[in-house]
Parts: C-alpha cells; structure tokens; sequence
C-alpha cells in the first residue's frame, strides 16, 4: 500500500470513529482541500442523517456533491445550508452555480438574485448573472451586468468578451467594435491571456462584420483569423459554420486541412475534415487525411479507429478489422462497445473461428448475443439466428441492426410480417442507421404497396438525404405507379448529389420506358447532356443501347458503343454495351466474341459472363449457357437474376436435375423472388412432400407479386389440398388478371365440374378451347366431351 | 449508486395497520407530508395491480394492495401538459385553456403546490418533461421546481427511443428525492415527483425481463421504474416517514400500440391513451386494500387529496372529492351521496396542439357509465360509440346500434367544447425558445 494510500484510509477511518462533528467536518474540510470529495461523500451523508438541520453540514455536502458532479442532489443541501443566514452568501452561491449546470437558467437567476442582495458587488455572482442572461437571450440585462462588473474590475476579461458579444447582439455594432479594440489592445499588453482569448476575439470581430451584414469584410477577417490562429480549435470551429453558411465549403475544408497541418495530432480535426470529404463521395480523400493521422505518434491509435469507423461505414469489414488490429497489436485495450464492433467486422468478413474466439473475451451483455445471431445469420441457419438475436434484443432493444438483422432472419423463414415488423421496429430506432427502411420499401413495393414504400423512404432521406440508393428507390416507385413527375423530381434530387447523375438519369430512363416505352427513355438520356463517352457514364450508356433496341433503332445504338470504344478501348463495360448493341442488330456472333475476349483476361466478369450465357442460351447451347450462368453465380452470389435465368432455362431444357437445391438457394438470396416461391411450390405440391409448405411458398408468390402465374399456383396446391372450392376462388382471381390464360380456364373447368357445377364448367372448357395451343388441350376436350354426353343425359 | 437501486426492494413497511374509518382523522394531523409521484406515459393495464399477467409492477402492486386503487381511471387529455393543466387545477382542458405547444397555466390560476405552501410544507418539483417547464406556469408554489442535470446514463440502462435525446434517467430524479428527503426530513413537506423513463422506454439489464418487441420494451422499463420507486419507499422507511407520509401515484396518460389509429400518444383520446393508475397509499396500511370502481379521473385528485387532508379546497373545479367514494368502497358499498354514478367524465386533445396557425382540431372522449363516445369536431357525424363492459379494449363501434345514446353524447360533447366559463379567461401564450423547442423534440414531440 503507497503511503498516500494508507494517509487516506488512516484519515477516513479517524473520520469514522471520531465523535466530534467539528472534529469530523475539519477532517473533511481538509480531504476537501485536497480535492478529495468524493471520498467523504458517504461519511457526510451518515453525518447529515444524525444532523439533518446543520447548516454547516449541508453546505460542506453541497459543495462535495458539487465538485463530484452530483449537481442534482446537491441543490437541496445547499438550498437547506443558504436558509441559514450565516452562510446564505457561501451557500447560495453554491446553490446558484449547481442551479446554472441546470436545464432551467430562469431558476439560476432567482438564485443569484438572493445572493446579490446580500453582496451586490460579487463578482463571481455578477458573472453567473451575466453568462445566464446571455444564454437565455436576454442582452439588455447581460450587458448591464457585464458593465457593472467591469466598473468593479476593468480587467475582468470574460466580461469584456460579453460586453462586446451583448452590444453586437443589441446592433450597437460600433460600440461593439471600439470595445473589441479596446479589449484587444490590453489583451496585447497582457500576454498570459493573449493565447488563450486572442483567437476568440479575432473570431468576435468577424461575427460582428457578419451581423453588421457585410459578408465580405467578414468573409476577408476569418481568413486572416485563421492565417494569424490556425491551429485555434474554437476559431476553426466557427470559420468553418461561416464558410458554410454562405455557401462557400472548399473554404471551410481548406481551413480545415491547414489546421491538420498546423496541429497533427488534432483528431477531432481530422475526423471532421474526412467526414465532410466522405459526404461529397470524395472518399479517396476521406481516407488519405485519416491514413495520415495513423503517422502521428500521440493520435496513431486513436486514428487507426477513426480509420476503422470510416471503412465500417463505407461496408469495407476486412479494411476496418484490419485497422482496429494495428491498435490491438499494440497492446492496447479497446472499449466493450469497440471491440463488439471489431468482432462484426471479423464476422462480416466471414471469420467466424476468430470471431468467435473474440465473443468470449466480450464484457457487454447481450452483445454477444447479437453477433452470434449475425454469425448464425451469415452460415444459413436462421432459426438459432433468430434466437441468438432475440436474447440480445432484449438488452439492446433499440439496436436497428439486430432489428433489421431479425428482419432478414424472418424473411428467410417465411415469416414476412415478422420481417416487415423487425424493420418498422429498426426504422423507429434510427431509419438511416441500417438498411431496414431500404429493404421494407422493397417489400411494399413487391406487395403493390406503393404509398407505404415512398413513406418509408422518405424516413430514410429524412435522416440519410444523401442516400443515392433510397433516391433511386424513389424513380423506381415512382415508375410503377405511373408519376412521371415523381421520376422526374427523384432524379433531379440524385442528380444533385456529387457523382450521382449518371445512376439518376440511368434510372429514370427505365422507369420513363416502364410508364411510356422507349422513346421517352430515350429523350431523358438525349436530353441530359452526358458524355456517354465518358467511363463515368457507362450505365447509363448501356440502358441507351436497351432504349435504343426496344425501339427498334438498335443501329443507333451499335453507333455510340463505338464511338465510346473508340475513345476508351480498355473500358469493359463500353465493350458489353457493345455486345448487346451487336447482339440486338442480330450480329450474335461477333458479339459472343467481344463477350469472350473480355472473360479471357477477366473470367469473373459477371455481367460478360450473363450477357453471353443468354446469347449462348438463345443459340440452344443450354450447356454453355448454363455453365456460363455458373460460373457469373459464383462469382456473385446475390446475382439473383442470374439465377433465375438460369433456373428458367433449365426448365426449358427439361433439365431439373437439382432444381430445388437452387430453387431453395435463390430464394434464401431473395425470400421475396415471386417466380422462384411459385415454381418451387408447384414443384413441392407435385411431389407430394409438403403441401402446407408449398402453400405458403404459393401464398408468398401471390403476395409479392407473382400475379396470375401465382395464383394459377395457389389454385393448382389448393385442389391437392382437397380444397376445390378455394381453387375455384383463386382461378377466379387469376383470370381476371389475366382472362386469356387458356391452362387456368381449363383448370377452372375442371375443378368445377369436380364440384358438380357442370354447366359453369362447360362454360370454362369451351371459352379454353377458343385457344387450342395450350398443353391441357386434349384434356380439356377430353372433359368437355364428358360433360357434354353426360348433360345430355339429364 | 445504481446498483444499489437495483439491489433494492421495498421489502419493509413499518406502518400501523388501519381502516378506511382512520382517513377521515388524517385532515387532523400536522405532520404528514405528500409524496406525489407521477409516471409519464403509464397505462393502468400494464400494472399487476390492474391485472396484467406481467409481473411488471411488484412495487406499485404492493402500494395499491395495501392503499386505496381506482380501478377505472381517466386523465384529461393524452398529451402531457394539457393532462397536467387539468390535473393541477381540477378543471377540464376547456376551462384551463391549456390546449396548444404555446399555452400555459394562468399566473392567476391557484395550484396545489401554493396551498401547500401557504399550509407551511415545504414544496418541492423534481421534473424531466419539457412540457411541464416552468414558463407554462406548472412551478406555481413551489419554492425550488428543479430539473435535475442529467447524469450520464449508466452503461446498464437501454432505451427504446434512442434517437429521442432526453439525456439522463429517473435514477437522477430519484437520487435527488432522496437527498431532498435527507435535507428535510424534519419538516413537512409536499415533494412531487415527474418520472420519465416509461416515456423515453428505457430500463437497465435487470429489468429486460418481457421479450424484445416495443411493448415488450415498454413492459421493460415500467419495470424499471418500479424498482426505482422502491428504492425511493425504502428511503422513505429507513428515515422513518413512511407512517408521516401520502403517497399518490398517478400518470399523465397512457400509451397506444397500434390498437386504433397508431401508436404513441397525443394523437387521441382512446381508452389505452387516457387509461392511466390512480393509487394512494396512507401512513398506515389498508388490509385488505379498496379498490374503487366508481369512475375518477385526474381532475377529481387534488380535490380528493386537498379534502382528505383538511386543507383549503381548489375553487370552482371540475373535479370532485373522492374522500366519500372511498370511505363507501372501503365498506363495499359502491354508491356515495358526494359523487353521483353516472357523471359524464371528458378527456380531451386538440389534435393540432403543435401548429398554432392551425384551427383547432379537437378530439373528446365522453364517458358515462360503460359508455365511451370518441367526438371528432371535424365529423361529429363519425362519432365512435363504445361500450366498456362488453368491450373494454374499444374494438367494436356500436354507434349505429345506440343512436340515442350517441345523440345525447355528442350534445355532451359539444355543450363540453362550447364552454367558456375559465376562471382566468384565455390562457396565456409564450415563445418556446430555441433550446426549449430543442428538449421538447428530444422527447419526440414535432414541435413546429
């Protein structure tokens, strides 16, 4: 035990026994001295318990509770300790400082009121005064208290700085300013302060041009505020609100990059600086200014973290683990919360055996829990997932990612209102801080639910206004339901964000050519002035090429993938563009060959390798096509339209070897795909194996719109259910989307000729016959002619 | 200091056992202080006491077990400050006027607290709600009206809302009622206490007992500030004032989860937004405790309060005394000459409370007997009947089964509205401040 150690438990255990409280109160008074409160708290309390009217008592506590940060419990002390006329002054001024760390100033004034009545030239109370009035806004009683303490003591400088910041604030300007020189000019004479206030006074100056209204005078004194104090924080701080305000942020991340300059170590600075860079898409320069803060020794950890955060955000785990380890490989500890979040970066990246080793070291109950669940998640087993995410959610159940996380878990199991639950759940905590709002739009979109989608995302632009994806959601919404303006508005929106113009212009082609064909699509490409020769606008080049063959103009389009060709020849996507504009002026093989040579140097090429599987598969080379398809799946796994490209022409081909492993595979990529729930349920009534999960699979289909095809499903189960009156229903339903569907018209038929409804079913048999290309043709006459001899037969 | 909160159960209570006949002698006694607790946002049937199969509120439960329970309880409005303006005053929120972000309580109005205060208690507010600040006029008679500085929040407690930046929690309240109750335990004293953390749903570890949902959250955190309040019963028990102290707990109103048209609250006047507890507990236990069943509501709680302890009374309010109610329910009987049957019992929310250039918009529940009427002024036509017995959770409108009765509450309702009779005329309008406006939306209010 160090000698200060035993002096401090010898002094509390003589506090304890001695019998004395004003033996008791001078030892405390002494640890008091010495900064030492805390320590004393509890032998005042006990003090207080037996004394509860001891004025002396209640102020020596009040003031220990103050000095410990325990402002809440000291006001009633203190206020019972300033009742007591002899320390009214002493504990009032106490009680007013504790009321001014308060949410309500009004009860700050009435408290320095009383302790002004007893010392009205207090200055410290004049100054508790002055500083509340000015937060409250009340300038005029400020400013007469400032002046009363500077008539007292002309060197008080926090009131020389109010005086100036209240005559400004009342547009008396020139007093304003001939006080600043003032203040300036003894400031200079005093060099100890100069440091400290020079800055805020330089600042004061240019805040006092920007009321007066002169922009420029002001715009010209922050810059050489900052020339003069660049390393300033507070100075920076407000030259950079300045630059902003009028429009003028290069100014703002110039000051900024000279102040890193001037002072390295300055994280908050730099984490500044690169988060305005990351919020212009600039994050090359976002990373380069945190890089550099890795090289400064007293900030290295520090930045390593802040590094780590910027590739979180960016989706970059592997980056972000890496960087946490340079701290971690130096021996430094991390906070719960920070190493919890380096463990979701092990588990994003799918290093589940380090991941895991890390969660037993994890001191943060239910965090464990909750990266567990995304480990589970992430290895295809949703129902522990669920679990794991359950138990954690009770502890943090606020957390959007373990909400959207639960979501997703949900969606694979089928349980969609669940989902749609989990993700309102996540948007309420925070719709910008997981992808929920993104993914509930999705869903309302997939359900025809068009309102609810745009509500959602706009949740997500309110917090998030500069999510590119959640604009595009925006056109595509939009695009559905028709409201060109609404394509129009949402892509103006996309199009202001930095780098976004091609991704708007791309998507409001589709959605225009959704609402009115391709000539529309075509004018919004042609009107938007882009260089598609330019790599940057590559997408919206080959939606041209799209546009241009729907068309039928599809020579034009050959004409501009040339043309960008020419001016960038190594750009791949220029040559796909190619391909697809060769492929629509029917020159499929030279288009299968450009294909081709880009997979020669970049085999992974997963829009090259599509491109060609659906050549090669509109050629019959199903077993070329198929492989193609393959091999784009690997290279992508969330390449949901490959897969089921790849599905539907192995049906066409009759080759279903394995079908349900993919079918079962796509839609745990995509729980929503209509198609691929359809056919997998149509597949699984057909066996016979499951006929309550292929129900719900068709139920599924239907309701994220798998319209008539769906339905004809849903129909088709519900007659093995043995349920043919439902069967009839959804025919019903069915052809009234879509009434010239001749196999669920024969479906209808026969179904209701089961249910003895002979008439109505003749009916349905003969309008199905009307189409005689249909697969149950023979069967439908083969019905019809039953039913018909058996009507005659009465 | 939390842990020791959480270690804590109200497991002691020194008080004498008594009878209903014993609440009548209380108007003589002078040293009984009032301890009024008020949770924000606490629906009544999310109490064990109020029957909920949840073991939520073991501590409250115990309170209402052995002290006086109303058991079909209305507050006046579902949004906080035009609630509390009728709770304090005993008036209907169109007499008080307190009805938009902008109103306050008239300087001319006389509150509880000042009663207190003349009667020589020292008055005390410890507060969180920005809606109850004092420039709308809610620290009337109290000598200090404080709303404690937050402390961070311990790494232990969660919150539901954490996008709402409310900072501290109720354990900040709580620590400084204690030191309150250490620095005047010599004295009398009326101590009122507003809680918030049911509101902003947060709870510490120990309480995450009821699943992860928002309501289960919401479970979560009542438990939470349950086990707070036993702390603060303990406090009172270990300095000797349980048997020289009153309890009263109540809410503001109470909170929806989708059961009509959303979910929160101050967006109408449905029974799970207007439902909230009333429990009194005396310095001496009831065994077994009353339930009363006969209708109360906020306004009638100063008035009961005021009236059992033989102080002067609120002038003119709407609200009556209970004191006779309880006294007939303490002897099973359910009739009482003071308080008749079937009186008509208003909440009310003018549901454009946030937009002061707007008309206004109001919302009025009418209650008499087991019948509830939802009036909207924007289609009177459209009125909701419902009746409570058969119904309580206000599911089914059988408003076109009873035209007559929907006839004659709807006339209520509009003779309710057409009231101008305030004691102080229209109620005064402030600027909301910037950091004010700032702490209302920490509370997620869309303050505009």
């Amino acid at each position: 035990m160090s000698l200060r150690r035993f002096v401090c438990a010898l002094t509390l255990f003589l506090l304890a026994c001695s019998s004395d409280l004003e033996g008791q109160l001078a030892s405390i008074r002494a640890l008091h001295a010495e900064g030492r409160h805390a320590e004393t708290l509890e032998t005042l309390s006990t003090l207080l318990d037996e004394y509860p009217d001891d004025a002396d008592l209640n102020q020596i506590y009040g003031s220990a509770l103050l000095a410990t940060g325990n402002i809440g419990m000291a006001v009633w002390p203190l206020r019972k300790a300033a009742e007591d006329p002899e320390h009214a002054l002493d504990a009032g001024l106490l009680l007013a400082r504790a009321l001014r760390k308060g949410t309500v100033p009004a009860d700050t004034i009435a408290a320095i009121d009383r302790v002004l009545e007893l010392s009205p030239e207090l200055i410290e109370a004049l100054l508790l005064r002055a500083s509340t009035h000015l937060e409250l806004g009340q300038m005029e009683e400020a400013l007469a208290d400032c002046e009363r303490i500077l008539a007292l003591d002309p060197t008080q400088v926090l009131a020389q700085l109010w005086r100036i910041k209240t005559l400004s604030g009342l547009k008396r300007y020139g007093e304003a300013t001939e006080a600043l020189a003032e203040s300036s000019t003894q400031l200079l004479a005093n060099s100890p302060e100069y440091n400290r206030l020079a800055p805020v006074l330089c600042g004061t100056g240019a805040e006092i041009l920007r009321a007066e209204g002169d922009d420029a005078g002001s715009e010209q004194r922050w810059q050489e505020c900052l020339e003069e104090f660049p390393a300033a924080p507070k100075l920076i701080e407000e030259a950079v609100r300045f630059f902003d305000s009028i429009g003028k942020p290069e100014a703002a991340n110039e000051a900024l990059e000279v102040a890193i300059e001037s002072n390295p170590a300055n994280l908050a600075i730099r984490t500044k600086l690169a988060g305005r860079m990351t919020s212009l898409g600039r994050l090359d320069d976002a990373e380069r200014i945190l890089v550099a803060g890795t090289t400064v020794e007293t900030s290295a950890h520090s930045s390593w973290l802040a590094l780590a955060s910027h590739y979180r955000e960016q989706g970059e785990f592997a980056a972000s683990a890496r960087a946490v380890e340079n701290v971690l490989d130096a021996g430094a500890t991390l906070s719960p919360v920070m190493l919890a979040q380096y463990v979701d970066d092990l588990v994003q990246t799918r290093e589940f055996e380090r991941a895991e080793a890390m969660i037993e070291q994890l001191d943060l109950p239910g965090g464990a829990e909750l990266l567990r669940g995304r480990m589970l998640l992430l290895q295809g087993r949703p129902v522990e997932a669920i679990q794991h995410f359950e138990a954690g959610l009770k502890i943090w159940p606020a957390d959007p990612t373990a909400r959207f996380l639960t979501g997703q878990a949900a969606e694979q199991l089928g349980d969609f209102d669940r989902a749609i639950a989990e993700y309102r759940d996540a948007i309420r905590n925070g719709a910008g801080l997981s992808d929920a709002a993104l993914r509930l739009a999705r869903l309302h979109m997939a359900e025809g639910y068009f309102d609810e989608a745009t509500m959602v995302v706009g949740h997500r632009l309110r917090e998030r206004p500069r999510d590119p994806e959640a604009h595009e959601l925006l056109i595509q919404i939009a695009g559905k339901v028709g409201d060109r303006r609404g394509i129009a508005q949402a892509a103006t929106r996309l199009s202001a964000l930095p780098g976004q113009k091609a991704r708007a212009i791309a998507a409001a082609s589709r959605a225009r050519s959704i609402v009115d064909g391709p000539g529309p699509a075509i004018k919004i490409i042609e009107g938007s002035q882009l260089d598609l020769t330019e790599p940057e606008n590559k997408a919206v080049l080959r939606r041209l090429v799209e546009a241009l063959s729907e068309a039928g103009r599809a020579e034009d389009g050959l004409a501009r993938t040339q043309a960008a060709i020419q001016r960038d020849p190594n750009e791949t996507s220029f040559v796909e563009s190619h391909a697809l504009a060769l492929r629509a002026v029917g020159e499929s093989g030279a288009a299968a060959e450009r294909l081709e040579g880009i997979l020669e140097f970049q085999p992974d090429r997963v829009q090259a390798l599509v491109d060609l599987a659906r050549l090669r598969a509109e050629q019959d080379q199903t077993v070329a096509a198929l492989g193609l398809y393959g091999r784009a799946i690997e290279a992508n796994p969330n390449d949901v339209e490959a897969a089921w490209n790849a599905v539907e022409l192995r049906l066409a081909s009759g080759r279903d070897d394995q079908l349900d492993t993919r079918l079962e595979a796509l839609l745990k990529e995509e729980p929503i795909h209509a198609g691929a729930a359809a056919r997998l349920a149509l597949r699984i009534s057909e066996s016979g194996r499951d006929l309550d999960r292929a129900a719900n699979l068709a139920a599924r289909a239907v309701r994220f719109g798998g319209g008539a095809d769906a339905l004809d499903v849903q129909g088709r189960i519900a007659i093995r259910h043995g349920d043919p009156e439902a069967a009839v229903r959804v025919f019903e339903i069915a052809l009234g989307l879509r009434p010239d569907s001749p196999s669920t018209r024969f479906r209808l038929g026969h179904t209701l000729a089961r249910l003895g409804r002979r008439i109505e079913a003749i009916s349905a048999l003969r309008q199905a016959l009307e189409s005689d290309d249909f697969p149950e043709a023979e069967s439908a006459r083969r019905e019809l002619a039953r039913l018909a001899e058996l009507e005659s037969e009465g | 200091m939390l842990a020791l909160f959480v270690a804590s159960c109200s497991s002691k209570d020194s008080r004498p056992r008594g009878s209903v006949d014993d609440i009548a002698a209380l108007a003589g006694r002078s040293d009984l202080n009032v301890l009024f607790i008020l949770v924000d946002t606490l629906r009544a049937d999310r109490l064990g006491a109020y029957g909920y199969e949840r073991d939520t509120s073991p501590v409250l439960d115990s309170l209402a077990a052995s002290g006086v329970r109303f058991s079909r309880h209305l507050s006046q409005s579902s949004w906080t400050k035009c609630s509390m303006a009728s709770l304090w005053t005993g008036l209907y929120p169109a007499r008080t006027g307190v009805l938009r972000s902008q109103h306050a309580v008239s300087d001319e109005a006389r509150l509880p607290a000042e009663i207190f205060r003349e009667a020589g208690f020292r008055t005390a507010g410890i507060w969180r709600n920005g809606w109850i600040a004092p420039n709308f006029g809610f620290a009337q008679g109290f000598e200090i009206y404080h709303s404690p500085p937050p402390v961070p929040i311990p790494a232990s407690v969660r919150r539901e809302k954490p996008q709402l930046a409310l900072p501290g929690s109720d354990a900040d309240v709580i620590q400084s009622a204690s030191e309150f109750l250490r620095a005047h335990q010599n004295e009398r004293w009326f101590l009122y206490l507003h809680l918030m953390d049911v509101h902003q749903y947060a709870y510490d570890e120990a309480s995450a007992l009821f699943g992860s949902s928002y309501s289960d959250s919401y479970d979560n955190s009542i438990h939470w500030v349950d086990s707070l309040l036993g702390h603060l019963l303990d406090e009172l028990e270990s300095r000797g004032l349980r048997d020289r102290t009153l309890v009263v707990f109540t809410s503001d109103h109470g909170e929806a989860f989708g059961e009509h048209d959303g979910e929160g609250h101050a967006r109408n006047v449905y029974g799970e937004v207007t439902e909230p507890p009333l429990i009194l507990s005396f310095p001496f236990r009831l065994d077994p405790g009353v339930v009363v069943t006969k209708r109360s509501a906020n306004v009638d709680l100063w008035p009961t309060v005021l009236s059992i302890l033989g102080l002067p009374a609120l002038e003119d309010t709407d609200g009556l005394s209970l004191a006779s109610t309880i006294e007939a329910a303490g002897h099973g009987v359910r009739e009482d000459d003071e308080v008749p049957e079937d009186r008509t019992l208003f909440a009310h929310l003018d549901r454009r409370w946030s937009r002061m250039k707007l008309e206004p918009l109001p919302q009025v529940s009418v209650i008499e007997g087991d019948w509830r009427l939802i009036y909207r002024s924007d289609r009177p036509d459209g009125a909701e009947l419902f009746d409570e017995a058969a119904d309580p959770s206000e599911q089914t409108d059988v408003a076109a089964e009873h035209p007559e009765i929907v006839e004659r509450l709807i006339e209520s309702a509009e003779r309710y509205l057409e009231r101008s009779d305030s004691p102080w005329g229209e109620a005064p309008t402030i600027e909301i401040d910037e950091m004010q406006i700032q702490q209302l939306r920490a509370l997620g209010y869309g303050v505009r």
